[in-house]
């Protein structure tokens, strides 16, 4: 199929929309759905952390002062170059001390807040370390690949956002409409466009400050033209100064310097410190500015100081330009404490997950009896790719739940062998997806009630906190994800019931058809 | 308290207010309203856009500017996903015999 010609009348250009909107749909659609997919649990990345990281489930954050800490990093790394600092909050009810040695790749350790202690180390990657960056890396760091192919993706979302909202010929009409007939792909159609249609401004922002964010990392051009009208943000720089050499500097009380910064920016205390060349003469300390209660994500935001006499060094300027980028930057990313909100981010990025699912699918399932026809493979093969890439991802991510759970924390390597289990049953059921086409849907969707219920069930065995006791004692991620995996079960269960009976309607796979 | 009665009333509000929006439409005001043989009344539309919009006055006042529109934009969409099931139940209800017949529209993309 190609282009039709550039359109000279609406009918024209809803019809070279169509063209777009069909086929980039159809190859960017899984790397869209996996970014989705990673993005939607990125929303809740530190509930699931606390799931998967059990010696750290805590049901409330108490406040404790940064010197405390201190010791605490002598102990865990007395040479190191830096040691970063944080102070546990509402999501991360523990202390985090992560150290970079003078030689050697960095540590990073949970502190228990009351017992001041430093806890084992919990062998995964979690949350914000394994879904996180793979919603905008996908873990491919040579020369950005991975960040660029996001981003590219990114842009085809909001091109397909637009695309659709012209060629949708029934916009207020079908507005409420969700049609369950006899003909599976009406009903495909009706859920493309609801999801789409009725979560249209989340997809929209998201995909755009999705682009934004990492403007200057592809289009190195776009930053200068925005900082040249804006000098004070683009001189800007990070402050650093090299260690003295003498030994024995005395370090000022931290929690003076987070009055100090907080008075700064008048807001609340910090809760990230840095202090580089620990027990340097030249020692200094940088503290980040709070993004709690505001919209905008401050990570850029700093101000440095003096480690042995607690003056005030230098701070990154704020202005317009900056303000505007760490608006877009924190509408994306959601730092900041709203549970309302949080929710709604992680309903409409499932909803995003079904826009771009059954998109996928009626593209097969309007194309599965022609092609048949036809011989042609092709509507099958998009339909077991679908089925490989949604609910084979799904299948994949309660492995990496279910592994969390069952290796053993001492294990060298443990969190590589969970990403690996991730990807290596993420694979199997792709090839089950393609193998077992007629009732693909209807098994997976079994093995995801499966899975979930393993998980939920593991949880309970391994740590203690079965679902009710975790209410009970106030552990709100843990019962969070719990309650979420319970939902998820039973709404698999009912899919793979209703499934199974449509089993028998179902177009037959080309394979067999052509012989 | 407060902060939850608020989202509440615009939680009712932007409900409200889809649910209007799409008794305003002829095939669901026909569902609800099977004997009667006028359409449905034409106060019904405007107010079905109006009431949405009031929604964002309660979260406003709850949250401010930048995380009241947020959140307001957030609201909409988990209201008319309800309208939606609240349709698909009437439909249900109504049966599914006439519905086949508007199947015509579905072509291949």
């Amino acid at each position: 199929m190609t282009a039709p010609a550039s359109p000279d009348d609406p009918g024209g250009l809803r019809l070279a929309l169509n063209w777009f909107h069909t086929w980039f749909g159809l190859f960017a659609g899984g790397l869209l759905f996996l970014i989705f997919w990673t993005g939607t649990l990125a929303v809740f990345d530190r509930e699931i952390d606390r799931w998967m990281m059990p010696d750290t489930r805590k049901a409330q954050a108490p406040e404790i002062s940064a010197d405390k800490l201190v010791p605490i990093a002598q102990q865990l790394a007395p040479d190191a170059r830096n040691w970063t600092i944080t102070l546990p909050d509402e999501r991360i009810p523990v202390a985090q001390i992560m150290a970079t040695p003078a030689d050697g790749a960095p540590v990073s350790r949970y502190v228990d807040p009351e017992k001041l202690e430093l806890l084992p180390d919990q062998g995964t990657l979690g949350g914000e370390r394994f879904f996180y960056p793979y919603h905008f890396s996908l873990h491919i760091h040579a020369f950005g690949t991975g960040l660029i192919l996001c981003a590219l993706a990114a842009v085809i979302m909001v091109a397909l956002c637009i695309s659709g909202v012209v060629i949708h010929r029934k916009i207020f009409a079908d507005f409420f409409t969700l049609r369950i007939v006899r003909k599976p792909q009406r009903t495909t159609l009706d859920l493309h466009n609801l999801s789409g249609v009725l979560a249209l401004p989340f997809h929209l922002m998201i995909a755009f400050t999705g682009i934004a964010i990492f403007t200057y990392t592809y289009l190195p051009s776009a930053q200068m033209i925005v900082f040249a009208s804006d000098p004070a943000a683009a001189s800007g720089g990070w402050f650093g100064r090299p260690a003295a050499g003498e030994p024995d500097g005395p370090l000022v009380p931290l929690d003076m310097l987070r009055d100090k910064a907080a008075a700064r920016w008048g807001g609340d205390r910090p809760k990230v410190l840095r202090v580089f060349h620990p027990g340097d003469a030249n020692a200094y300390v940088e503290v980040q500015r709070p993004s709690a209660r505001t919209i905008s994500y401050r990570s850029g935001t700093r101000a440095w100081f003096d480690g042995a006499s607690g003056e005030f060094l230098a701070a990154t300027p704020y202005t317009g330009t900056i303000a505007a980028y760490e608006f877009l930057y924190g509408i994306h990313a959601i730092q900041f404490d709203h549970w309302t909100l949080r929710w709604l981010y992680f309903l409409s990025g499932l909803a995003g997950c079904l826009l771009i699912a059954t998109g996928m699918l009626f593209w097969a399932q309007s194309r599965c009896k022609r092609h048949e026809k036809q011989g042609q493979r092709s509507a099958r093969m998009v339909e077991a790719l679908c089925a490989g890439l949604t609910s084979g991802l799904l299948i994949a991510t309660l492995a990496f739940f279910i592994a969390n759970r069952l290796l053993p924390l001492d294990m060298e390597g443990r969190a590589a062998m969970e990403a690996w289990i991730f990807h290596i049953v993420w694979t199997g059921a792709a090839l089950h997806a393609f193998i077992r086409r007629e009732t693909v849907w209807a098994e997976q969707a079994w093995a995801v009630a499966g899975g979930c219920l393993l998980a939920l069930f593991l949880n309970a065995v391994t740590t203690g906190d079965a679902l009710p006791l975790a209410i009970m004692h106030g552990l709100w991620s843990t019962a969070g994800v719990d309650l979420v995996l319970l939902a998820s079960a039973a709404i698999a269960v009912w899919a793979a019931l209703k499934l199974g009976r449509r089993h028998a309607r179902k177009c037959k796979p080309a394979m067999r058809a052509t012989g | 308290m407060q902060d939850t009665l608020l989202l509440f009333a615009a939680f009712v509000l932007a409900t409200l207010g889809f649910a209007l929006l799409a008794l305003s439409q002829k095939q669901h005001w026909r569902r609800l309203r099977p004997h009667i043989s006028t359409g449905p009344p034409r106060w019904l539309r405007p107010a079905g856009w109006v009431l949405p919009g009031l929604a964002a006055v309660p979260v406003l006042i709850r949250d401010g500017l930048a995380f009241g529109l947020l959140l307001w934009a957030g609201l909409l969409t988990v209201s008319a996903i309800l309208i939606v099931g609240a349709v698909l139940v009437l439909d249900k209800r109504a049966g599914k015999s006439d519905m086949e017949t508007r199947d015509a529209s579905l072509t291949e993309r």
